[in-house]
Formats: C-alpha cells, structure tokens, sequence
C-alpha cells in the first residue's frame, strides 16, 4: 500500500470459512471494533493472536486497543454485525470465492497465499491497464 | 466472451428476480476466477464498509481481499 501511496485502495470482505468455529464471532467482533474507529488495529490483533477468539479474547483484545468495554461487548453479545458479514459471505460465494485468502485487484482474481512481488507485478499491469 | 451466456439465462428465468440476477452475476463471476480473467465490473457490485477500507476511493487500483481470521 505504502509503496502505491494514493494509487491502490485495499477493500477487505469478510469470509469466514465454515471449518473455522470461532471465525464469525471474530469477524463480527472486528466490524464492533470498526464502529468505535479501530477496525485495522483489530484486524491485526486477530491475525496475531488467531486461533483464540473466544468471546473473552474478543473483548481482551478491544481493551488493549482501548475501546469502550460495554459497547463493545454489546455489540458482540447482540451480534450487532451478523448481517453484514453474512452478506459479505454471501456477496463472495456467488462470486466464486472458495477458499482464503482471494484478492480481486481490479476485478482480476489472484487465489491464495502469494510473494509480495506478485502483488508488485500484478498492481503494476492494473496501473499500466488503467492509464 | 463471458457476457452471452449469463445475459441469456437471465432473461430465460425471470429478468424481475433479484436473486436470478445473482445467479447470472455469480456466473460471470465463477467464469472470470476459473478462465483467470477479469470481471467486468463485478467488484463494483460488492456492498462496502468504508471502516474496511484503506486508500483512496478514486485510486486507479481496487484491490479486494477475501480473508477468514482463523
């Protein structure tokens, strides 16, 4: 992103894969951490601490970021969320989508874990198209 | 190339139906991933969450990540 400053803009969906139990609370728990101003922060909590996202994880990790315990704790617990992450399995099945991570960049798919170059060259050809 | 065929069953169905209008998306979509081509448009059709992006939305570049946290 740095290295495309202003040039890329980088859209996360939520895909909770079915074979992952506590991958929906962790999901929706992120989006209740977005609507205090600390989606990304978040985001990179749980991919450091993965796999414990146990609803007292979920919470521990709001604490660390300082967000304010009792909304986000109602936010999980009312599973405030459900919908829009159910809408964005949904959005990536009807795509396609099968297995994590996907990247769509410019609608072009480019299917699993890849060296940063290929995001390089791949970013490259989309900003040489686009022009 | 990829646009006759999902046109077709759209229309065949029911041009009304919100969810056959998915499917023929999903369609064109499923074809793009599997051919390794682009999808027309297809990500601007996606719901977003602006707390879930980073840059610009004028970039030149979309790039959209499916991912599981566990």
């Amino acid at each position: 992103m740095k290295e495309f400053d202003g040039r890329v803009r980088l859209i996360y969906k939520d895909f909770p894969l079915p074979s992952h139990a506590l991958a929906i609370p962790a999901h929706e728990a992120a989006r209740c951490a977005g609507a205090q101003g600390a989606y990304w922060p978040y985001h990179d909590i749980l991919y450091r601490r993965q796999p414990h996202f146990e609803r007292d994880d979920l919470v521990g990790y709001a604490i660390e970021l300082n967000l304010e315990r009792a909304g986000f704790e109602r936010c999980v617990d009312d599973r405030t969320f459900r919908t829009a992450v159910m809408t964005d399995l949904e959005e990536a099945r009807e795509l396609g989508v099968r297995s994590t991570p996907t990247f769509l960049i410019n609608g072009k798919p480019l299917v699993g874990a890849h060296p940063v170059e290929n995001f390089r060259d791949a970013i490259a050809d989309a900003l040489e198209a686009a022009r | 190339m990829l646009s006759s065929p999902v046109v077709s069953l759209r229309f065949a169905i029911s041009p009304s139906s919100r969810r056959v209008y998915t499917i023929a998306f999903g369609l064109t979509a499923v074809l793009a991933l599997g051919l390794g081509c682009r999808a027309p448009g297809a990500q601007d059709r996606l719901t977003v969450d602006p707390t879930m992006t980073k840059g610009p939305a004028t970039a030149a570049v979309t790039i959209v990540e499916f991912s599981d946290y566990q």
